[in-house]
């Protein structure tokens, strides 16, 4: 008999459990896509080695997912999962990274104190795609760097993985020297575009103006001669 | 219900169990994101080339350098990539050469034989998950290609001062906004600053603008007059061009799972302001295309990573699939900046007085990108390019040259920029049906269409 009272209690007990979850379902549902994707609290893997490669390799994963203002996080399904965010507002929490959140991330930027990251912090730490978190820097900042990890870089001379800084955007070289003379860069790109790899001029527009992150490990590492 | 709400069956331990189930539900939903980052099927490899394009005959080998980006499922671990290029010279043999990837990319050396070009292909394999990729995707099928001609000198361009431009011969004024007759913007914070992305004119001079934010093509007449309104649902990104009987192509450069971006052909009402009386809609050959061009009623793209023309639909016709050089009126149209981006050069190596034009930018200035190469109706082509500098200050503008046939400057003037907004990176300058250039600037008021008699 007590057998069969304690299976009772766990089947109301579950179907009791059903019935609260329907009720307060549809309130965790109507959350962002971040809110059941991603994760709000962790630190980043302090690492030693970052190289260029891995940063190219690191962004794309986020190549045509989503743009978010002020987000940060992504996964690798090849779309936005939550288009048509209202723009320049982050509470909404959808899918991506903005320009200079998804910059902080594939640089591997260090941010010790997540809940209040600070600038120029030095070191490497490598974020998972699915951590949300946008960093300390603005477009503008990277622009005019506050110092070591992030440098101004000639414009002639950036490469791979350098990045294009105007005061309202930024985007990462992904392939140098197009035929026609662009860039092809990788970049979270504006709302209805996502994160994009497209060609683009921004060596040559005087609004732009390069910037370096500063200690990336050698590509020949660890067979530098 | 009716028994779950019986009282005998609600006890305290069942609704402690039932706390207990919800509680562990919820720290499994909170901490166990649903979706797990890579890609389970394999390595990413993207494979973009610096094409050489044209190489001076007689010069022994040249270097063929390919960059090389993989990614693993699981991110951390490092790629173990085999590449094998293989090259052809006319009429020749496939030869293959063997290079392992070691971070950035890879180079091979091509000797160069007695030949007018050399066709070529890359294939790249990740070893350890069996990834494997062929560049361009059509294999020796439809290879990329480099063409072997004599040497020739080079044009040097006067300097040309910044803030030194020339004005327009006639403009007509858009402001930001929904309205009709107005442009849309999409303002950069954190993000690009997206404007119209590109317009096309008919030989009566009717200028067809994609303003895409607003979801329409707009159509004005040579004196800025808005005579028709095509609405349509359009990604921000993209580019137009008109086929010339009366529709027009749009491309549409939104991302879609597993699809590369597309295009439409539009087919406008009879009735100006009405939706379309016709859109076909079909995928692009590149997963990056900037540019379409019609030629001989040929629809095609210039995109990356191949960085080379693909015609849409190309196969189903039977037509060349990949070309080096633009499609036009003078045959394959090479256009090149050179990496140093210092040299500039032209070449129609397929038509019957094989063409090499190479340009130089002034000292401490350098090249950025080409915005635009047609031919004139003279031999000659028109270019327009930017020149930029960096020290003292950071300046840059476009600059028009017109060239003769055999490399001579017949014309040159600089234009200002006008890049509040973003257009399209190829698609900010047309040569009009009715022979006029065409520039889209924008400035915080809004856009203006500028027309140059040239």
């Amino acid at each position: 008999v007590r057998t069969n009272q304690f299976i009772r209690e766990v089947v109301v007990g579950a179907l009791l459990a059903l019935v609260v979850g329907t009720v307060f379902l549809p309130v965790s549902a109507s959350a962002g896509w971040a809110d059941n994707n991603c994760s709000f609290s962790g630190n980043g893997n302090d690492v030693s080695i970052y190289k260029r490669s891995q940063a190219i390799a690191y962004a794309d994963v986020a190549w045509k997912e989503g743009y978010h203002w002020g987000g940060g996080c992504w996964n690798d399904s090849d779309t936005d999962n939550q288009a048509g965010d209202p723009v320049q507002t982050e509470s909404t929490h959808g899918e991506g990274g903005d320009c200079s959140g998804f910059t902080f991330k594939t640089w591997a930027l260090k941010c010790s104190d997540p809940a209040n990251c600070l600038y120029g912090e030095n070191g490497k730490s490598t974020w998972s795609a699915i951590r949300y978190i946008h960093g300390p820097y603005t477009a503008s900042s990277f622009k005019n760097p506050p110092g070591s990890p992030i440098a101004d870089e000639p414009k002639s001379t950036a490469l791979q993985m350098d990045a294009f800084a105007s005061d309202t955007h930024i985007g990462m070289i992904y392939t140098a020297n197009t035929s026609q003379g662009h860039d092809r860069i990788i970049e979270a790109k504006c709302e209805g575009c996502g994160t994009t790899k497209s060609i683009q001029p921004y060596r040559g527009q005087s609004a732009y103006e390069g910037a370096e992150r500063t200690g990336w490990t050698p590509e020949c590492h660890p067979n530098c001669v | 219900l009716n028994f779950v709400l019986t009282k005998k069956v609600i006890t305290k331990r069942g609704v402690g169990l039932a706390i207990s189930f919800s509680l562990i539900a919820a720290v499994l939903a909170l901490s166990t994101p649903q979706i797990a980052e890579g890609d389970p099927e394999g390595a990413h490899i993207d494979v973009a080339a610096s094409h050489p394009l044209v190489v001076t005959a007689g010069s022994g080998a040249i270097t063929v350098p390919f960059s090389v980006a993989c990614g693993m499922p699981v991110i951390e671990d490092p790629c173990d990539v085999r590449t094998v290029l293989h090259y052809k010279p006319a009429g020749g043999r496939w030869t293959e050469a063997i290079r392992l990837l070691d971070g950035l990319g890879v180079r091979f050396h091509v000797p160069l034989a007695d030949t007018l070009y050399v066709d070529y292909y890359l294939e790249a394999t990740e070893r350890t998950t069996g990834t494997h990729m062929t560049f361009p995707s059509q294999g020796s099928t439809a290879p990329f290609r480099f063409y072997l001609l004599p040497s020739v000198g080079s044009t040097q361009l006067d300097l040309i001062p910044f803030g030194e431009s020339r004005q327009p011969n006639s403009t007509f004024s858009l402001a930001w906004g929904p309205a009709p007759g107005q442009a849309g913007l999409l303002p950069g914070n954190e993000s690009s600053t997206i404007g119209p992305q590109a317009l096309d004119v008919d030989s009566q001079g009717n200028i067809y603008l994609l303003d895409q934010i607003n979801d329409r093509v707009q159509v004005f007449d040579p004196n800025g007059v808005l005579v028709n309104a095509i609405p349509m649902e359009l990604g921000p990104l993209g580019d137009l061009v008109l086929r010339g009987d009366g529709s027009f192509y749009i491309l549409d450069f939104v991302p879609r799972p597993g699809s590369h971006p597309v295009v439409h052909h539009v087919t406008p009402a009879s009735t100006p302001f009405a939706p379309p009386a016709s859109v076909s809609t079909v995928e692009t050959p590149e997963w990056e295309p900037a540019l379409l061009r019609v030629e001989r009623d040929v629809l095609w793209t210039y995109g990356t990573p191949s960085d080379a023309w693909q015609s849409v639909g190309g196969w189903s016709e039977g037509l060349a699939a990949v070309q080096m050089g633009m499609p036009s009126m003078v045959g394959e149209l090479i256009r090149r900046i050179d990496p140093s981006r210092q040299v500039l050069e032209l070449a129609t190596p397929n038509s019957p007085q094989a063409q090499r034009i190479r340009v130089r930018v002034p000292d401490g200035r350098l090249f950025g990108e080409l915005a635009l190469v047609e031919p004139d109706d003279a031999g000659g082509f028109w270019v327009v390019v930017r020149t930029w500098q960096e020290t003292p200050t950071r300046s840059d503008h476009h600059e028009v040259v017109r060239l003769s046939s055999d490399g001579r400057v017949l014309e040159h003037f600089a234009l200002s920029n006008g890049e509040f907004a973003d257009t399209g990176s190829m698609s900010q300058y047309r040569l009009g049906g009715d022979g006029d250039l065409y520039q889209i600037f924008t400035d915080d008021q809004g856009v203006q269409v500028r027309r140059f008699e040239i």
